[in-house]
């Protein structure tokens, strides 16, 4: 059996319709929850008082939101072309599941040089980390989501690169790829709640 | 056998995921209007929205509306959970903060 029957075949006999090891789920839920920690503290800290309440409205006005909007848009997009390639690799077109994995890459590399732009503009601004507590709180979230991001274009980058030798191994199983993917997706609905709550909430 | 997402309905979420961004960056536009005078109407409003494209990413992208019960479910509840605190502390942790204010 050549490599793409070998994977029609794996892919399309799961019995089971869990997507992903269950394992891969408790880390999932573990980030999650991590996660929801984080925002609920962000909460907290908005409506201690009156003052906290003006700091981080004031901070939520001198975010660039056109930076924050396109930002979501890439990482939908990003998100989008994952399920695309993951059903090119599904059918078995290893091609087209190269070039969406790819293109899922280089919208993630967007979004990097995105936040590092607004990060030295904010810089640059004299808005450090240690400005206020609405900026320790932003850089820290921020930081955070954008190592998983760096976490998940790495992930997708190993994926193509072994999909693209076409040689069976541990990175081209079902198993795999499908972890790689709802990891990618976990980043993206992360960064969904993050930009409402940095960028929308005025 | 394994049923994958159809292109056709993905790409119909994703377009729906755009349009509730779209709306939801537009909402924070007109925020001046009467309805939204209401301390933390807008936010609620916003908070919700997120959630809301989070389930669609849940169940179409990452594929659970057909997976087990359990995962479905644990999933469900850490959105409706998360929404939920967060939309209590608008409501109640608003009216402290206006109250200290006056």
């Amino acid at each position: 059996m050549d490599f793409v029957a070998a994977i029609k075949s794996d892919a399309l006999n799961i019995k089971k319709r869990t997507p992903v090891e269950p394992d891969f789920w408790v880390l999932i839920f573990g980030d999650l929850t991590v996660f929801s920690v984080l925002f609920i503290a962000f909460m907290l800290r908005r409506f201690e008082s009156a003052e906290t309440h003006t700091v981080f409205s004031m901070g939520t006005e001198s975010l660039n939101q056109s930076i924050g909007l396109i930002n979501t848009l890439v990482l939908l997009t990003s998100s989008y072309a994952v399920v695309l390639a993951l059903s090119y690799y599904r059918s078995g077109d290893l091609n087209k599941m190269i070039k969406f994995t790819c293109f899922a890459i280089f919208c993630g590399l967007g979004f990097v040089c995105l936040k590092i732009f607004e990060y030295i503009e904010k810089i640059n601004q004299g808005i450090t980390v240690t400005a206020d507590r609405f900026f320790e709180l932003y850089f820290t979230f921020t930081g955070i989501h954008l190592l998983h991001v760096l976490i998940g274009i790495s992930l997708l980058t190993i994926v193509a690169y072994r999909m693209s030798l076409k040689k069976p191994d541990a990175f081209t199983t079902p198993g795999f790829v499908e972890g790689v993917t709802c990891y990618w997706h976990m980043v993206d609905l992360l960064w969904l709640i993050l930009f409402a709550l940095f960028y929308l909430l005025g | 056998m394994i049923k994958p997402n159809s292109k056709q309905q993905c790409s119909m979420v994703f377009g729906v995921l755009v349009l509730i961004t779209l709306g939801a960056a537009l909402l924070t536009e007109v925020s001046i209007l009467p309805i939204f005078t209401n301390h933390g109407f807008l936010e609620c409003i916003l908070i919700s929205l997120a959630a809301v494209k989070i389930v669609l990413i849940a169940e179409y992208f990452m594929e659970l509306h057909d997976a087990p019960r359990w995962l479905r479910g644990t999933m469900l509840t850490w959105v409706m959970a998360t929404t939920a605190v967060l939309v209590s502390i608008v409501l109640f942790g608003g009216q402290t903060a206006m109250t200290s204010l006056a």
